[in-house]
């Protein structure tokens, strides 16, 4: 019998070697786990979610408040001080350098103006909640509300800025804005006015060639370029302030383009006040002597600007409009809890 | 009982030895890594380190291609096909490293390979796996599918700087690549293989591509395209 014993115990040692260890953070049994998926818009590149910050009802609705939440910081700022909605998650407060919205921010690898961040956007949560706002932990310790939430989320008894970030990062990365008009038309779903499928044309050829930096459908090549706003870098030198090195020398992230009609001030320092300035610039004010400037802005057919008619730039800011995503800057899912 | 012991040792048996995956007989595996120089001086960007066969001296700031189509071909004559789809950015280390599985062992004599995307996988939005692919999209309006090379950088025309691009795309301008190399795949080993990319014979070889002359924006250029093409047939080549 004692045989038999020792016999069903190797055959049931030998089924469960089979069994992969639970390595996934979010499965700890402490932890209330309710696993969603993102909505991922047709078109749209795979998104790579780490493994150890999995989508879950739980976390997302955390970021969510904690973004609306002054707790963040100790001087009463909070991501949604800057980043309006109505506004396609950004805003012109005034500052120096413009507030790149907040869209699609899964996908990106590089992050800020400068890339100060590169390492995903749990990271770049972790410069925000330790650096940006300098956030107070012992305050968010003491609240029992969000005590039991990250101890739901997380399965921690004390809150510390990694669980802060992770709870960020998942509503960043819920932020998805892929239902504009150019999405619709891309799903065949209505049409655009000739204006805009002449801005298209514009856009996605060499006439205006938008699309090498703001292409596929995030609008973004996620990249930094020169594209020759100023001939003479005095002070901020782009990119380079964080590399040192020469290749970065006045390159900027480009940003996305979806809703950018929205936004009232453009380039990193927020010097043109319209996206007709914008399109002039390209048109005919890009400093071709700027040093590092991009090969694809200083192209020899190119040395006088684009050249564009005033149709053309009609066309152009047409087309940009249809990128604007009204079920973004709307849906309740993204509002202040 | 002796029956009941039998059947629960060997259910023990079966059950441990089930865990254990099957050799895989016959296999062997490649590793392969790409580098990158200019006439045999290692890359570096944003320098104007190189001259052009036309004579133009130029830097290099960006360089971003597909590779498919991958083939090995055996001394007895058999095939080995891979459907990897490579991305690779000769400024991004991660990207220049890649395997080929499974292959089975023997002596090979030929690589085969596409410097772009075969006509099966160069469909608009299809092949948008991360960021990096997507952004090789090639609009619609210009034939759709995706560049298989963005090489960029800025040359000297009588000390003025003018930017290059040498953009490919479309069906017609995929670049087979045929290389004679014997590699031999043993069995559960992996074999090195090294690309050498020497980025100055897109500019040479068996044609001078003159930036001026040619065009210094080849992606709505037909004509350069094709230039590109057939200079870009031994760009490659093995590192011993």
């Amino acid at each position: 019998m004692k045989k038999t014993i020792i016999l069903i115990f190797i055959a049931m040692l030998g089924f469960n070697a089979c069994k992969k260890d639970p390595t996934d953070n979010n499965t700890q049994s402490s932890i209330k786990a309710t696993p969603i998926n993102l909505d991922i818009p047709r078109f749209f590149p795979n998104m790579t979610i780490p493994q150890d910050n999995k989508m879950t009802k739980e976390r997302l609705a955390l970021g969510r408040k904690l973004y609306y939440d002054p707790i963040l910081s100790n001087d009463g700022r909070s991501c949604s001080q800057c980043h309006f909605q109505a506004e396609g998650f950004t805003s012109d407060p005034g500052f120096a350098t413009t507030v790149l919205p907040h869209v699609n921010l899964g996908w990106s690898k590089n992050f800020l103006w400068k890339g100060r961040t590169d390492q995903g956007l749990e990271n770049v949560m972790l410069f925000e909640v330790d650096e940006f706002f300098a956030t107070d932990l012992k305050k968010i310790n003491a609240n029992t509300t969000y005590k039991k939430e990250f101890k739901d989320a997380f399965g921690v008894d004390e809150i510390t800025s990694k669980e802060i970030a992770y709870s960020l990062a998942q509503f960043f990365r819920s932020l998805i804005s892929g239902n504009s008009k150019y999405d619709q038309y891309m799903r065949n779903e209505i049409a655009l006015t000739q204006a805009e499928m002449d801005g298209m044309e514009i856009f996605f050829t060499e006439t205006g060639d938008c699309f090498h930096c703001h292409g596929s459908m995030l609008f973004t090549d996620n990249d930094f370029h020169n594209i020759g706003l100023d001939s003479v870098f005095n002070g901020s030198k782009g990119r380079y302030d964080v590399t040192g090195n020469m290749k970065d020398y006045g390159t900027y992230k480009t940003p996305t383009l979806r809703n950018v009609s929205l936004r009232k001030r453009f380039m990193h320092d927020g010097r043109f006040n319209s996206l007709e300035q914008v399109i002039e610039f390209y048109n005919s004010g890009v400093q071709m002597n700027s040093p590092n400037i991009d090969p694809l802005m200083i192209l020899p057919q190119k040395e006088n600007g684009l050249m564009l008619t005033q149709e053309q730039k009609d066309n152009l800011l047409a087309f940009l409009k249809t990128l604007t995503d009204v079920s973004f800057t709307t849906n309740p899912d993204f509002s202040k809890p | 009982m002796k029956k009941l012991t039998l059947i629960l040792l060997t259910t023990a048996l079966v059950s441990i030895w089930g865990c254990k995956k099957e050799p895989k007989t016959g296999n062997g595996n490649i590793n392969a890594k790409v580098t990158y120089n200019v006439d045999g001086t290692a890359l570096i960007t944003d320098t104007f380190a190189y001259t052009s066969a036309a004579g133009y001296s130029y830097k290099i700031s960006r360089m971003e291609y597909f590779l498919s189509g991958f083939k090995l071909k055996h001394e007895n004559g058999t095939m080995y096909s891979s459907n990897k789809i490579l991305y690779l950015n000769a400024l991004k280390p991660a990207t220049n490293s890649f395997s080929l599985k499974e292959i089975p062992s023997g002596k090979y004599t030929e690589i085969y390979f596409y410097f772009g995307l075969d006509s099966a996988h160069n469909i608009s939005r299809t092949l948008d796996a991360n960021i990096d692919m997507a952004n090789m999209s090639w609009p619609d309006m210009m034939g759709g599918g995706y560049h298989f090379m963005k090489f960029e950088g800025t040359y000297k025309n009588n000390n003025k700087d003018e930017g290059f691009a040498m953009h490919i795309g479309n069906n017609k301008n995929l670049i087979e690549i045929h290389i004679k190399h014997n590699v031999e795949i043993t069995i559960d080993n992996t074999t090195t293989l090294n690309l050498a990319l020497n980025l100055n014979e897109w500019f040479k070889n068996p044609e001078v591509y003159d930036f001026v002359l040619d065009g210094s924006y080849s992606m709505n250029n037909p004509v350069a395209m094709q230039k590109l093409k057939r200079n870009g047939v031994d760009i490659f080549s093995i590192k011993k």
